[in-house]
């Protein structure tokens, strides 16, 4: 490749700028959640999948459809119920009169979009749950015997709260595995609720936010993600932080995949893009350590019952390494 | 990718340099400290050249083999982790990776080689030549030893030109050529010899009276001081003569006198 021209560079150093109009557009609506919105953006960016979790009421619905909204694809909700059946959310064959004959005709499904949100995705059926495991990590559909691909980008971004655990059925490693980050919302600040409270009961605006990214501008982005270089210290930092999560049975029961190794260097270096930078720095690999382990290590019943968190034990884990 | 390859090259370059520098005055302050050893206890000069050089050697090797791109990121914190990755991608060829290469590019631009130097260290370094010298001078000055070096390598180094001073044939040093000369002094000065002082003694001093020496006048027969024809030296049946001479010395000093004569 020859070196790429003054023009190229000086349209990569503008990346920030239109990351920040993006998250000041959803800034608009959602107030004091600049951190979960980084994180979502960087799973788009990474073509991954993210899981957001958090008590009722913190905005995890109304800010994955703020990112949506900001983004010109087409977008899909799920609503996770006990009784949701994977050919809702696939889609099935119907029947069909075409010339006089009835035929079967495919039913796209709502998992047929480009950003598909799965709100309480842990009130659906175990069932229904494996049917997102394709689609999430293929790409694609299997109904029958005919295999459907799905639309690039595609992007699942589904929601759960950690109370309120009757009816629900907890997502198995497997499936969580499949989310590169576990996005927890905490609770706003007193002047954030402020806003909030300010923002919403006054009269309804229905504000639209404006679209700045289209299909292909995200997958040019999720192009030039995987191209961000990293130092290789930096990349056995990552990898580090990983096989340590398997080598400290006391705290942690199973440690997580080398899955997680891929994770965190690719959300590293979506973070590297974001911020503007054409490098991975080791804080990007600590900032997105938590979002990615936090869900992939079960910890030992010891640390469980001296009442300490995945957080707690992967902040050990960075401190040791 | 070719001027970043050179920029490496360059900041390589410039390292090599820097370390050149401090282990050059590292030297100079061990030889100094070794020179100062050696004059207190009269130690021979070659003994502190020799591992002078030996730790410029070693440190250069050593110093070298730990050059890294790190120390320039120490010393220049807006290239901390950029330079590295950019070392580390060299041979990458994306847009991600030729716009790191653009960047780093721009970014030394602005660095002079002299941000690589510790002036801290360089200071004290020169700082310690400096009175490592006066002491030095000042002990050389008042001419302080405070023991003999014994040498120990001075026994097997005779020995060894010894040795070879009989393989080769030559005599070892003093014991041939010009032994008479080294023995009896240099002829010109035997001509002195040719004139006779006159010494009066003063029996009741019992001590020679100087005041009292007549002028010198010359001897009739040189030689018969020294053992020539009718001198004292001769003894005509051969042998031990009075002065306890033997009839080889009495042969050589007669050859010496004759030789000094003619």
């Amino acid at each position: 490749m020859a070196a790429p021209s003054a023009e190229a560079v000086k349209n990569i150093d503008k990346l920030k700028a239109t990351f920040t109009n993006i998250t000041a557009e959803i800034g608009k609506k959602i107030v004091g959640q600049d951190e979960v919105v980084e994180q979502i953006i960087i799973a788009i960016l990474t073509d991954s999948n993210a899981l957001l979790e958090s008590y009722p009421g913190l905005g995890k619905t109304s800010t994955i459809k703020a990112v949506a909204e900001t983004m010109n694809l087409k977008f899909s909700r799920i609503q996770g119920t006990p009784d949701l059946m994977p050919s809702d959310i696939t889609g099935t064959y119907v029947i069909e009169e075409k010339d006089g004959k009835k035929v079967f005709k495919f039913q796209r499904g709502p998992l047929f979009a480009n950003i598909v949100l799965v709100d309480e995705i842990n009130r659906a059926t175990p069932k229904t749950q494996a049917a997102l495991l394709e689609a999430m990590q293929e790409k694609q559909v299997t109904v029958g015997n005919q295999t459907f691909e799905l639309e690039r980008p595609f992007f699942v971004l589904a929601t759960q709260n950690p109370i309120d655990q009757e009816g629900t059925y907890p997502l198995p490693e497997a499936q969580t595995d499949r989310f590169l980050l576990k996005i927890i919302l905490n609770y706003p600040t007193i002047e954030q609720e402020c806003e909030i409270v300010d923002r919403y009961t006054k009269p309804q605006e229905n504000e639209q936010l404006q679209q700045l990214l289209s299909a292909e501008s995200i997958i040019l982005l999720q192009k030039l993600t995987r191209q961000v270089p990293i130092a290789n210290d930096i990349k056995r930092r990552a990898v580090e932080i990983v096989a340590k999560t398997r080598h400290v049975p006391e705290l942690i029961e199973y440690g997580a995949s080398p899955r997680a190794s891929l994770g965190i260097v690719l959300a590293a270096k979506a973070k590297a893009l974001m911020d503007g930078r054409k490098f991975v720095s080791a804080k990007d690999i600590d900032d997105m350590a938590l979002p990615v382990l936090r869900h992939r290590i079960v910890l030992s019943f010891k640390t469980e019952r001296a009442g300490k968190s995945p957080d707690d034990i992967i902040r050990e884990v960075l401190k040791s390494v | 990718m070719q001027p970043i390859r050179s920029m490496f090259n360059e900041v390589r370059y410039e390292l090599v340099k820097i370390i050149l520098l401090n282990v050059f005055l590292s030297t100079i302050i061990l030889f100094l400290l070794a020179d100062l050893v050696a004059l207190i206890f009269n130690m021979p000069l070659w003994y502190v050249i020799i591992a002078a050089a030996l730790y410029f050697i070693i440190m250069m090797a050593f110093e070298v083999r730990k050059i890294s791109i790190r120390h320039v990121e120490e010393k220049n914190p807006e290239l901390k982790e950029i330079l590295r990755t950019a070392k580390d991608n060299m041979n990458e060829d994306s847009l991600m990776a030729h716009a790191l290469f653009f960047e780093v590019l721009e970014k030394m631009k602005r660095i002079s080689s002299g941000t690589f130097l510790d002036f801290k260290k360089l200071m004290i370094k020169i700082a310690t030549i400096f009175t490592l010298a006066i002491v030095l001078v000042s002990i050389a000055f008042f001419n302080i030893n405070v023991a003999k070096f014994d040498n120990p390598l001075e026994r097997p180094m005779a020995a060894i030109s010894g040795f070879l001073g009989g393989l080769t044939g030559t005599e070892p040093e003093g014991m041939g050529g010009d032994a008479g000369a080294e023995v009896f002094g240099d002829p010109s000065l035997a001509n002195l010899g040719k004139d006779q002082l006159v010494a009066t003694v003063n029996p009741s001093l019992n001590s020679p009276d100087f005041n009292s020496v007549d002028p010198a006048s010359p001897a009739s027969d040189p030689l018969s001081d020294l053992g020539g024809e009718g001198g004292a030296f001769n003894t005509p049946e051969g042998g031990y003569s009075d002065s306890g001479l033997s009839e080889r010395d009495q042969e050589r000093s007669y050859n010496y006198a004759k030789q000094t004569q003619g």
